[in-house]
């Protein structure tokens, strides 16, 4: 949390909160630089219109008309299901709630997602699974008081670096660091026990952690049996993976594996951190029901200190989802197949929401070539360049009949936009963000946007006006109140209530505090209110090194930069940073390769071909090369692979094969 | 020396108010966050340790800063960013003795930086020197604190049931202070007799550079590059200039030495690769050159723990 | 110094020459141009972005010579421009080669690269019997300035040339400058001078005192990293050294114990 600094109505710099429970007065370089981009000379400032000639300036009215006709059109010729809105974990809730309306009872489509697709679907439906809510369960500030942090598949340092800063306080007044990750992150450097596996086989090291739990007592038999269920089954399968065999399997010497397992299993209280190593696979469900049985044969979750956390990306990515910015849900994590629930819909929004089940973000590609899509409404989204298989999504997105985008740059999705609205920026909005911990709090507008920028909700408010639905919002708190009493979790939650501080959901009542850590004394919100193990098994990534393609290409993000780079970019101080594309190569493949630091290097995979820089460093093991997808003008999505996780529909960012060679210049 | 009650204070702030200046004082906000407020408060804000941000900093080395603007691809004329006659009340010990740090450093070493100096030139400072040390501060091993030895014009002791004593610093402070009653000497001796022991005074001489190999990696593997010491230090001088995007005007905006960007050159080269010596590059400075001024900041705002106090917990 | 020591004033570009591949030298209006020593350096302004520390080359008469390669943004921007247009300078800046010291002695100078523009003024002046050139670049086309070699031999200046890649042109040695070095060489010598990329810095100064040049007898010129010019930004600092107004030009002991003195080219 911080304050911006103003001065003659330009952003100057920020001030940290120190008040502020999370933040304290620490921020990240992002935090402390990114308002930059927002005054940024190519901010777009006037809605546009695509003609033969490319793009022109057009009026709000006419932009807006136009939109409202060719949705109407569409919907009228094609059906609602020829229509795709994807959302954005960058809006506000108030965007985002305005958006789900708009598709669900204006167009009648549930084809609606987000980029969480691409970061936390498998979160999401894995411990929704397992422990009934998929979400954090715990609080950031409680980390600070636990005995055990084991981070796995996350940079926390540099992609969560408030939160790590929370751990930093922990390692200092005595918790234990495990790191598992293939790569030798900077928390790897200071962590107690550093454990490096093969990309691809976390199930494997998560099975073996709870074979040698169970195998040597440590598991809280008390536990298992008051408040789960499926454990013998679970079992049946983690027995067959004893600590040798899961050496073969991951490279993890048995010994560490034994280590980790038994200070997990004895820490008072321990807590577990993810992101995408863990998700980002086609067995990124199973990866999180992983997760969570080793949680729950402990015990480590219902206490505060413990539990299993996923660490979201975006300012708003757990508000989106609580939004449902997600196929087949309603806002509030609401099954739309129920009566109740379509009733209660109905009776704010007029109509029902569909009810058949929509497609995710990862699927429409397919459904556009397959001309079952034919129109796509994207609020502040890139999704030509954030999802896997470039070639693929771009070839989909030129067929398209109709594509609408609203943003606040030029991105590649607006190249092969129709109409374009120019929306306002985080320092321009009024609102609510949802933070990783569930935690709702206000941001306040504190300047004005640029040209004839507008915010999100009123644009979509306009569009859905010409088209015959008026919403009547005037402004945030409406749009606030209405979303919070349709959604249980958010029904106590106001602005009144959180002017200073915010509450982390689910807060059913006004009067009820908030829920800082989820599923206490081991009460689960499961149908059966037990917490529910889910037996998985390794199976290998769908394409290993051979041969032909000798490395394993891991993708992730680096700490200055987010996303496709279309704000970072404009940030000075982010952009001077890393302003290229690079890979992360070993010493020992660098020697082998003849290649050195600074040199341009050539990645293959059997995709596609782009080409950075090489950065030799031993973050990575000799046979893993890691790479960013920050970069549209060498996009690494054009490598990655176009396989999806069959249950959460998350693609595999996190394993290709690729080859290397040296480029010269 | 002298002595003032409230009221006297009030009225040397009304005093500097008809003079022109806008006085800023200490306010809380309603999430309890303190910033720099116009106004003459009502009573001293007993629970005000110190801003965040070095707000005393800012008002002479403001950043962004335009320092001159283009004007028909031709004429580079100077821009000078003024906020006119401001009298900082409240500024703490350490602030302060970075301010004559800062003084010094853009007046007096190279060169003298005329927009510095037209700034600071307008500035009256009132330190109210510090009765208990703040989070993760050291300001008396550095001499700098709790009470300011230069970089005031008028410096107030906080006295419990009694008038606050009062010093000047500068030819202004004489002026100000002239009508107020005097008191001996000795009544300040009394004073740091009572609040130097809630202080922490470290042997000076640990607090040197260079650091051992092993502390400077140790820092190293535990800054996470937010730049947070850095924007929030008040003797953090370095900048980087550029054109803003868009303009033709020229700012100069603080920069950061635990960023890589600001080791690199034209061609991509680094003259320091690595956060091991990007870390030698910063405690070099701020204990070898010797700017720190101990106010702790640095500990409070950093992500990792790579910080004065992870390095005073290292040397203690 | 008096007045905004930050803001630049406008300099028409009256004429641009091209010393290499990617290597221009800019002869900019000038006012105070008899003030520049040689070794000292101005600050070069390109509209749209910041300044940049060059040295000077060379003065005439209401003018500098400036020779910069193109390597990054600002270069890249200067080099769109055309004579007539306007660029910003100030300066100059910075402590000079010690001229003085030089004036009479026998003066070797060990150059490579582009840092024969940061001696060449003293080049200009001193030509003579007493004085060496050591030079050496990356290949043929990259030697600086041929075309005043001639004159400078006629002086009675003693020019030895080397590159580290010949082309069919090419008859001299091959190999980087401190080949051409060898003790009896740098002992004729008093003084000697050295300027260059980093790493051929280190490789000369070292190889200067193994043959017998003791490092209170050598000069170097620290280009990296300056940006304001005048002592305040901060980037150039070496120690307790600010390059831009300790420097550029130091006696060898003043920084060789200093770390990143003259840091290797690492990315």
């Amino acid at each position: 949390m911080f304050y911006l600094r103003v001065r003659d109505g330009r952003i100057v710099g920020v001030v940290p909160s120190r008040s502020h429970p999370i933040s304290r007065g620490r921020l990240c370089l992002k935090g402390w630089r990114s308002y930059e981009f927002a005054q940024h000379p190519d901010r777009l400032k006037y809605p546009l219109i695509r003609t033969r000639q490319g793009l022109r300036r057009a009026s709000w009215p006419e932009a807006l008309d136009l939109v409202a006709e060719k949705l109407s059109e569409i919907k009228a010729r094609y059906g609602p299901e020829a229509i795709a809105v994807f959302g954005s974990a960058k809006c506000t809730n108030e965007d985002n709630y305005v958006l789900v309306r708009f598709a669900r009872a204006v167009i009648g489509t549930d084809h609606v997602d987000h980029c969480a697709r691409l970061c936390h679907a498998s979160t999401v439906a894995g411990l929704a699974r397992a422990f009934g809510s998929g979400a954090m369960t715990n609080s950031i500030e409680e980390i600070e008081d636990t005995d055990l942090i084991l981070i796995t598949g996350s940079n926390t340092s540099e992609q969560h670096p408030v939160i790590a800063s929370h751990m930093m306080r922990a390692l200092r007044k005595g918790a234990r660091l495990v790191v598992i990750d293939p790569r030798k992150v900077p928390m790897a450097r200071i962590a107690h026990l550093y454990l490096s596996h093969r990309p691809g086989t976390d199930i494997a090291w998560i099975n073996g952690m709870i074979y040698v739990i169970v195998s040597e007592g440590l598991h809280n038999r008390r536990f298992i049996e008051e408040h789960t269920e499926g454990f013998e089954e679970m079992w049946q399968v983690a027995r067959q993976y004893p600590p040798e065999r899961v050496e073969r399997i991951t490279g993890i010497p048995r010994e560490k594996l034994v280590q980790a397992a038994r200070w997990y299993a004895t820490a008072p209280r321990a807590m577990i951190f993810y992101a995408m190593g863990i998700t980002q696979h086609v067995t990124g469900t199973h990866n999180v029901f992983a997760l969570a049985n080793l949680a729950m044969v402990t015990g480590h979750i219902g206490r505060p200190g413990t539990g299993v956390n996923p660490l979201r990306g975006q300012n708003n990515v757990q508000g989106a989802s609580d939004l449902a910015v997600v196929p087949r849900k309603l806002p509030g994590y609401q099954n739309p197949q129920d009566p109740e629930v379509r009733a209660r819909f109905k009776a704010v929004w007029g109509v029902e929401p569909p009810a058949w089940p929509g497609l995710a973000s990862t699927q429409v590609s397919d459904a556009i070539l397959e001309g079952k899509v034919r129109a796509i409404y994207v609020m502040g989204e890139n999704p030509v360049r954030s999802h896997p298989d470039v070639h693929h999504i771009e070839e989909a997105f030129r067929r398209l009949d109709f594509l609408v985008v609203h943003d606040i740059f030029p991105t590649e999705t607006t190249e092969f936009a129709h109409v374009i609205f120019p929306a306002t920026a985080w320092p321009e909005k009024n609102g609510t963000f949802t933070n990783t911990d569930r935690r709702v709090q206000r941001v306040r507008k504190a300047v004005d946007p640029p040209g004839e920028a507008r915010d999100d909700w009123w644009i979509i408010q306009e569009v859905a006006r010409r088209m015959g639905h008026d919403f009547g919002f005037t402004n945030e708190a409406e749009i606030f109140n209405e979303m919070a009493s349709l959604m249980p979790i958010y029904r106590g939650i106001s602005y009144e209530r959180i002017e200073h501080q915010g509450i982390p959901w689910p807060c059913p009542s006004p009067e009820h505090p908030g829920t800082p850590y989820l599923h206490k004394d081991g009460h689960f919100n499961t149908p059966s209110g037990r917490g529910r193990f889910h037996p998985v098994e390794h199976v290998d990534p769908p394409e290993l090194p051979d041969e032909e393609y000798p490395f394993y290409l891991t993708t992730g993000r680096v700490g200055v930069h987010w996303h496709t780079r279309t704000m970072t970019r404009r940030v000075h101080y982010l952009e001077r940073e890393v302003p290229e594309a690079f890979v992360e190569i070993s010493p020992q493949d660098a020697a082998r390769l003849k290649v050195r630091t600074g040199d341009r290097v050539r990645i293959t995979s059997r995709r596609g071909s782009v080409e950075a820089r090489a950065l030799v460093t031993d973050t990575v093991p000799p046979g893993v090369v890691f790479s960013t997808f920050h970069f549209g003008e060498n996009p690494i999505n054009l490598l990655t692979i176009n396989a999806l996780d069959p249950i959460a529909l998350i693609p595999e960012l996190k394993v290709s094969a690729v080859k290397l060679e040296k480029v010269a210049e | 020396m002298k002595q003032l009650r409230w009221s006297d204070i009030q009225q040397l702030l009304k005093t500097l108010q008809a003079e022109g200046y806008q006085v800023l004082v200490p306010k809380k906000n309603a999430w309890g966050d303190w910033f720099p407020e116009e106004g003459i408060p009502e009573a001293w804000p007993e629970d005000f340790e110190n801003y965040l941000f070095p707000f005393l900093r800012d008002l002479v080395l403001p950043s962004p800063e335009p320092v001159f603007e283009v004007r028909n691809h031709e004429l580079c004329e100077a821009h000078i960013l003024e906020f006119g006659k401001i009298a900082f009340f409240g500024a703490r010990a350490c602030d302060a003795t970075a301010l004559a740090y800062t003084d010094h450093f853009y007046l007096e070493r190279a060169v003298r930086d005329e927009h510095y100096a037209r700034r600071r030139e307008q500035l009256v400072v009132i330190t109210v020197a510090c009765t208990r040390p703040c989070e993760a501060s050291f300001c008396l091993t550095m001499e700098a604190g709790p009470w300011a030895r230069r970089g005031f014009d008028v410096q107030l002791y906080p006295r419990r049931d009694a008038p606050w004593l009062a010093e000047a610093g500068s030819p202004i402070g004489e002026r100000l202070l002239a009508p107020f009653a005097d008191t001996p000497e000795q009544a300040r001796d009394q004073w740091l007799q009572e609040v130097l022991p809630r202080f922490e005074k470290l042997d000076r001489s640990k607090l040197r550079y260079p650091l051992d190999p092993e502390t400077r990696q140790y820092l190293a593997d535990r800054c996470f590059a937010c730049g947070g010491c850095i924007w929030l230090c008040p003797t953090c001088t370095c900048y980087n200039e550029r054109t803003l995007p868009g303009t033709q005007t020229v700012v100069r905006e603080q920069d950061a030495c635990l960023l890589a960007g600001y080791h690199r050159m034209a061609k991509g080269a680094s003259l320091r690769p690595t956060m091991n010596e990007m870390m030698g590059f910063r405690y070099e400075c701020k204990l070898g050159i010797g700017s720190c001024v101990g106010c702790g900041r640095c500990s409070v705002t950093c992500i990792g723990h790579a910080a004065m106090e992870a390095y005073l917990e290292r040397v203690r | 110094m008096k007045g905004f020591v930050n803001v630049p004033r406008a300099s028409r570009i009256l004429k641009n020459r091209d010393e290499a591949p990617d290597i221009k030298t800019y002869t900019l209006a000038f006012e105070a141009w008899h003030e520049v020593q040689p070794g000292q350096f101005m600050e070069l302004f390109v509209e749209g972005f910041w300044e940049i520390p060059i040295s000077v080359a060379a003065v005439e008469e209401g003018a500098v010579l400036l020779t910069i390669a193109r390597v990054g943004k600002v270069t890249g921007a200067l080099f769109r421009h055309r004579e007539g247009e306007c660029v910003g300078l100030r300066g100059p800046y910075g402590r000079p080669w010690p001229m003085e010291e030089l004036r009479g002695r026998r003066v070797l100078l060990v150059i490579g690269g582009l840092g024969l523009a940061p001696v060449r003024m003293v080049i200009e002046r001193l030509a003579g019997p007493e004085i060496t050139l050591v030079y050496g670049a990356r290949s043929p086309e990259l030697l600086l300035y041929r075309y005043r070699y001639p004159e400078w031999q006629q002086r009675g200046m003693q020019v030895l040339l080397t590159v580290d890649r010949a082309d069919e042109t090419w008859q001299g040695p091959v190999g980087v400058v401190t080949t051409l070095l060898n003790p009896e060489l740098v002992q004729a010598h008093e003084v000697a001078l050295v300027a260059g990329p980093p790493i051929m810095m280190k490789f000369a100064t070292k190889a200067l005192e193994e043959m017998g040049l003791p490092p209170d007898r050598v000069y170097v010129t620290l280009e990296n990293h300056m940006k304001c010019g005048v002592g305040l930004c901060g980037h150039c600092r070496i120690g307790d050294k600010y390059v831009c107004v300790d420097g550029p030009v130091f006696r060898l002991d003043e920084v060789r114990h200093l770390e990143t003195w003259a840091a290797g080219e690492v990315l």
